[in-house]
């Protein structure tokens, strides 16, 4: 009987499993092709969301860029971008927050990249059109600039009878063209080493260092200072996330001045440490004793993020008094001048993420303005006192650029406060003033009458005053000098 | 009558049908581990196309990601052969480093785009003959990876 005969079983049974077997071979490298496709569209996305995170600061250009990663890496081919898919936001603590939401500057973008997957087996089971692979991810942008703005010269200037019996020759160098640039990271990691285990440049910038140490590495230079100790942050300032880092951590593109932080040092101790007092030549006066108050030391900026309300920089706030001039023992003068300080502001209009290639700039700083200078004038005669305050410069906000080529050689802008009139308009307010003082009776006869409408010049204590004040007021007003130290862009996929 | 009985037993061996099982499944058996052996090695084949376009996608992942202030091209191709495809080519399970036989990093058709081409020989992949077939009758595997930036 056909169906008792068990001749050529195996084979019959192989040529039934046979298609079976085939079916799975053919699913099993239709699965790995579907692997591959998945891993694609992961890349296709991480992709995107890496170009598009450059441009956090266009939206336009953020999608651009990431259609047309997706659309040129086309191994597999995934559905073109829409806007929606592309969202640019902020990634914060783990957390990504559409822009949407968080009005800030994204730092951020999120990517979802869609395509259809092409089974073979399974389109021949009728089920190879409904598969859709989606992919996402997020790329964040660490943008950081460190930048200095500073009056060197006039710091010279002004603390230059403090400084010089620490530094002694190494003081002339201090504003030099070869002045030092110190990398931020080393500069804190050098000085954790004095420290009871610090883990983070925070608590590096938050522990007492002594002064000699931190002149020291800013000079390049064993130094003798007097003993005293200082927090750095009280005038270095980094952003929140620097903070955090584990000391030894790099911190690409960070610097700061070596005469920012001997000058800085000497206006946090300035005070209650250092003997501020000046002596200055004014007029025909020597050696005029000056006194210098530190109203509020320098704030020196080292890898901020722009836009932030951290990123700004501003030189000391002084005030500089005269006390008690006599002037030719007829007029006893006191002044007071608020030293002409500036401040900039690192805004987030422009990114280094991606302007180098388009020589577009990478840090646009505004307002940078040179701050007002007042000053008060006091005049004393037969006990008489009068008083003034004269604002000598005003506020001038404008906006300044640099490339990555001005960065990298380190180009300065130089902001220099308003001064056309300013001191026709001093004479005027000191003459007007001397006029309140019942000076023409003692003058008379001793110098020609000081005050007389028919004298067309200047009495001589008009001119004594004139020329004090005029140099006075030049101890005080100087341009400051804003240089970008450093700018860097880190980017990174998150999720 | 010795060979009477030969051809007796001869016959009775040729009638028996016992073990036929077993001879069917010999002739079977080679073309059987032949179609799994080519399954198999044709999924070594599929997995290790993935693996050096992986490869390539990965290198180019990590160079964008490394890019600090848009490099130049020379700078970012410098990093890719240096760096980037010696550390990442070991963590792939299915690629022989030495088997990677050429690595392109040339000017993309924009300024400032790079486009990386990895060439890896499959010819030792098993059934690379028959494999071949599918490969356009090329033993190399090329993985493509466009990077942008800028």
């Amino acid at each position: 009987m056909l169906w008792r005969n068990e001749s050529g079983s195996i084979t019959t049974a192989t040529l039934m499993i046979l298609p079976a077997l085939l079916l799975g071979a053919a699913m099993t490298v239709d699965l790995l092709y579907l692997n591959d496709h998945r891993s694609h569209v992961q890349a296709q996305a991480d992709f995107s969301a890496l170009e598009a995170v450059r441009h956090v600061d266009n939206d336009e250009r953020a999608f651009g860029q990431a259609s047309r990663s997706v659309a040129y890496n086309d191994l597999f081919p995934a559905r073109a971008l829409q806007p929606a898919q592309v969202t640019l936001g902020r990634f914060e603590q783990g957390v990504f927050t559409p822009a949407s939401i968080d009005p800030r500057r994204p730092n951020a973008a999120h990517v979802k990249a869609v395509a259809d997957a092409h089974m073979q087996v399974a389109s021949f089971l009728g089920r190879g059109t409904d598969t859709v692979i989606t992919r996402q991810a997020t790329a964040v942008a660490r943008e950081r600039v460190s930048f200095s703005l500073a009056n060197c010269l006039l710091s010279l200037n002004l603390f230059q009878g403090a400084l010089k019996p620490i530094l002694g020759a190494d003081l002339d160098a201090i504003c030099s063209e070869g002045a030092l640039f110190l990398r931020t990271d080393a500069l804190l990691e050098t000085l954790s080493a004095d420290q009871d285990a610090p883990l983070t440049y925070g608590e590096v910038l938050d522990a007492e260092i002594a002064l000699s140490r931190i002149l020291s590495l800013a000079v390049g230079a064993d130094v003798n200072a007097p003993d005293a100790v200082l927090r750095l942050g009280d005038i270095l300032h980094l952003d929140s996330e620097t903070r955090g880092m584990a000391i030894g951590t790099r911190i690409p593109g960070s610097f700061v001045g070596g005469s920012d932080l001997v000058f800085g040092s000497v206006e946090l101790l300035g005070e209650h440490v250092l003997d501020l007092t000046l002596r200055a030549d004014l007029g025909p006066l020597a050696n005029v004793p000056v006194s210098l108050t530190i109203v509020e030391p320098r704030r020196i900026v080292a890898n901020v993020e722009p836009g932030t309300p951290e990123a700004y920089a501003e030189t000391a706030q002084i005030r500089l008094a005269v006390q008690g001039l006599d002037l030719l023992g007829l007029v006893t003068l006191d002044l007071s001048l608020r030293v002409a300080h500036a401040e900039a502001r690192l805004t987030d209009r422009a990114s280094s993420c991606h302007a180098t290639a388009r020589h577009e700039p990478v840090a646009i700083f505004d307002p940078v303005q040179a701050g007002l200078a007042d000053l008060h004038i006091g005049l004393t005669a037969l006990g008489l006192t009068v008083r003034d305050e004269i604002a000598l410069v005003q506020s001038a906000p404008r906006e300044i650029g640099f490339t990555a080529r001005d960065i990298a050689r380190h180009r300065t802008a130089v902001v220099a406060p308003r001064l056309e009139g300013t001191l026709s308009e001093l004479d005027s307010a000191l003459l007007s003033l001397l006029g309140q003082l019942p000076l023409a009776n003692l003058t008379t006869g001793l110098v020609g009458g000081l005050l007389s409408p028919i004298l067309d010049s200047l009495s001589p204590v008009e001119n004594l005053l004139a020329a004090v004040v005029h140099d006075f007021v030049g101890l005080a007003i100087a341009p400051a000098r804003l240089t970008p130290l450093g700018a860097d862009c880190r980017i990174a996929l998150v999720q | 009558m010795l060979v009477c009985r030969l051809k007796s037993r001869v016959h009775r061996l040729i009638k028996d049908e016992q073990g036929s099982s077993t001879v069917e499944f010999s002739i079977l058996f080679p073309g059987l581990i032949f179609l799994i052996a080519g399954c198999v090695w044709l999924s070594v084949y599929v997995i290790t196309i993935g693996n050096v376009q992986q490869l390539t996608y990965e290198v180019a992942r990590q160079a964008l990601q490394h890019r600090v202030a848009a490099p130049d091209h020379p700078a970012l191709c410098r990093r890719v052969g240096d760096v980037l495809v010696p550390e990442m080519v070991t963590t792939l399970t299915l690629i022989d480093p030495d088997k990677i036989t050429g690595l392109s990093c040339s000017p993309a058709e924009i300024p400032g785009w790079s486009r990386v081409t990895l060439t890896y020989d499959a010819s030792t992949i098993g059934f690379s003959p028959l494999i071949r077939a599918f490969n356009g009758g090329s033993d190399v595997i090329i993985g493509r990876a466009l990077i942008m930036g800028g």
